[in-house]
């Protein structure tokens, strides 16, 4: 009896080497993907962001090798890099994209507001009245103030003089360009800033002075600019399978997805409300 | 004698009660609205409308058709007795869709390029309020009370909840990614809004204004890469609801007693409408890209016919 079994076991192992040799391609498959080689929190060229991390395990789903494209974030870059062949995918855009074929989202952050946790501010709303004695910094992407969703309220609510803005691009000559407008509240040179919720937990983690954190309300700011976006991968609009791939490796994946945001300190709100 | 009478008038009944009804399906191509005959399943009509008509209504007394004509800027009024158009709505710039107040004396229109939410009184013939909301306004619909009416914002992905008295947006909810038709329960109790992008129905429930369900029907069908939920319909007991899914070709059927969806019928390609005849024994999707009109059996759950009708259908009504 113990003979037979062992025969068995070795023909069950033989067999699952043989079918294993036989399903093993040639040469892996490859997932490319576009990322910008210096943007932490996100992604930067030693795999070290969030997004690098969520691409892998997406691709490891798939049974794909990651060929990053390494690329900064500018203007064109979706028309270029995406459309234009350099790529396949582009992890970290917003759901509602229309120039790409946006997956399913994995997560939904929001703009929120930061301050030294050391001072009594408590703010969560953008018509609290001290936001006209404090100094306030935005993120933006342009040097007008019409671009970023927060910007664009503030100049609504006439909050021109008091704001200061950082660009998005950053200081690239450093190696975390988009980090200064925390370093800002950290410093004091501005009392608070409304920034994109990855940016600041991930930033808020890593500060010398404790920060806290809130999102801006309203969600939607009237009559209808939103400060919360779900975030999806983008890929070309002719793509459609690829994109049911990674929707069902995103479905796979997703408590790894959890952890890793988690451990980035991503602020998240509910993808179903 | 009395034998051959019920037979006879029983027959009469069931020839009466077959199908007497009319399909209507703007065509977004051949600015037409073809006239399907709901018994011999053949088209006996096509009406001339303005350019690009999309959103079809039927009035509540049944005897007038709109037709929103987008690229025309103005909602055609079409008399049903005769199939002319008779005259035309303000309707302000590209109108995609629009929903009749329940007592037929309003429209709500959602302008698109303008961000804006019309009101508009169907006897004045003028706007009676606007409401700016989020980018790309798109579906609008009217509670059945006619106190509430809601629109979605494509580019915002929000619902707007609006006083149709007042004009004033009184709820902005976010849903998910490119929202496109909002439809009340027949009871009003709650608001199903469908997301083209995100391949979910939201459900919210319309006195707290929040979220109550998510049915996330793209991760239904995992191998179909692209799943665009668009159309609402459900039966007036509320016990069926049905769910047009665009170029995934299909029409989901989902029980609102507990969210689940219970089946998917195969139907033409890119159905974004659907409508449910008024016995409710039938469902007919709008077919664009394959040209068609499904039509489905609801007692024994499968299609049945497929109208060609050419062109690109867009949305469907049915009538008398």
């Amino acid at each position: 009896m113990g003979r037979r079994c062992r025969t068995l076991e070795a023909l069950v192992v033989l067999a699952a080497w043989c079918l294993g040799a036989a399903a093993a391609p040639a040469t892996a498959r490859v997932l490319r993907v576009c990322a910008d080689p210096n943007n932490l929190p996100y992604s930067n060229a030693a795999r070290a962001g969030f997004e690098n991390r969520i691409i892998e395990l997406v691709a490891s789903e798939m049974g794909a090798d990651v060929e990053y494209v390494w690329r900064a974030q500018r203007r064109g870059y979706v028309r270029e890099a995406l459309n234009g062949g350099q790529c396949d995918v582009l992890p970290g855009v917003a759901s509602n994209l229309e120039t790409v074929l946006t997956t399913r989202p994995y997560y939904r952050s929001s703009y929120v507001f930061v301050w030294r946790a050391d001072r009594p501010l408590a703010l969560s709303s953008l018509d609290d009245r001290r936001l006209g004695d404090l100094i306030i910094g935005v993120q933006m992407v342009g040097d007008d103030f019409s671009n970023t969703p927060p910007a664009h309220a503030l100049a609504r609510r006439g909050r021109i003089a008091n704001v200061r803005g950082y660009m998005i691009y950053g200081d690239y000559s450093t190696d975390t360009p988009q980090a200064p407008i925390l370093r800002a509240v950290e410093g004091g040179a501005i009392d608070v800033a409304i920034v994109w919720g990855p940016l600041a937990g991930y930033f808020s983690q890593h500060a010398m002075t404790p920060l806290a954190l809130a999102p801006v309300e309203p969600a939607v700011d009237p009559p209808g600019l939103p400060m919360t976006f779900e975030i999806s991968m983008g890929v070309r609009r002719s793509d459609a399978a690829l994109r049911g791939e990674i929707n069902r490796a995103l479905i796979a994946a997703t408590p790894e997805i959890q952890r890793v945001l988690n451990q980035y300190g991503v602020p998240q709100l509910s993808l179903t409300d | 004698m009395r034998r051959l009478l019920c037979a006879l008038l029983v027959s009469l009944f069931s020839a009466a009660a077959a199908r007497a009804e009319t399909i209507y399906v703007s065509d977004e191509e051949a600015d037409v609205v073809h006239v399907i005959d709901g018994e011999s399943l053949q088209v006996v009509a096509r009406i001339a409308v303005g350019a690009r008509p999309r959103g079809l209504g039927i009035s509540p007394d049944q005897r007038t058709l709109y037709v929103a004509c987008g690229d025309a800027n103005r909602i055609d009024i079409v008399d049903l007795a005769t199939r002319r158009v008779t005259g035309s709505l303000p309707s302000g710039p590209d109108p995609e869709t629009f929903a009749l107040s329940p007592d037929g004396s309003r429209i709500v229109v959602a302008n698109e390029d303008d961000a804006l939410v019309s009101i508009i009184g169907i006897r004045q013939r003028h706007v009676l309020h606007q409401t700016p909301v989020g980018a790309e306004p798109e579906g609008t619909a009217f509670s059945p009370d006619g106190r509430i009416t809601a629109a979605t914002s494509e580019t915002a992905n929000t619902v707007h909840l609006i006083d149709p008295q007042s004009g004033q947006n009184t709820a902005t909810i976010i849903v998910g990614a490119r929202p496109r038709v909002v439809r009340f329960s027949p009871d009003g109790a709650r608001l199903w809004a469908s997301t083209e992008v995100r391949g979910a129905v939201y459900v919210i429930d319309a006195a707290d204004r929040r979220i109550v369900d998510t049915i996330d029907i793209a991760a239904a069908l995992p191998e179909e890469p692209i799943v665009q939920p668009v159309g609402i319909a459900f039966t007036r007991d509320y016990r069926r609801a049905f769910i047009g899914l665009g170029r995934a070709s299909r029409v989901a059927e989902v029980d609102p007693a507990n969210m689940r969806i219970i089946r998917f019928f195969d139907v033409g390609n890119r159905a974004w409408n659907i409508a449910l005849s008024p016995d409710e024994q039938r469902l007919y999707s709008a077919n664009g890209l394959s040209g068609d009109i499904s039509v489905i059996d609801l007692a024994r759950n499968a299609i049945v016919a497929s109208v060609s009708t050419g062109g690109k259908p867009w949305d469907v009504v049915v009538g008398p």
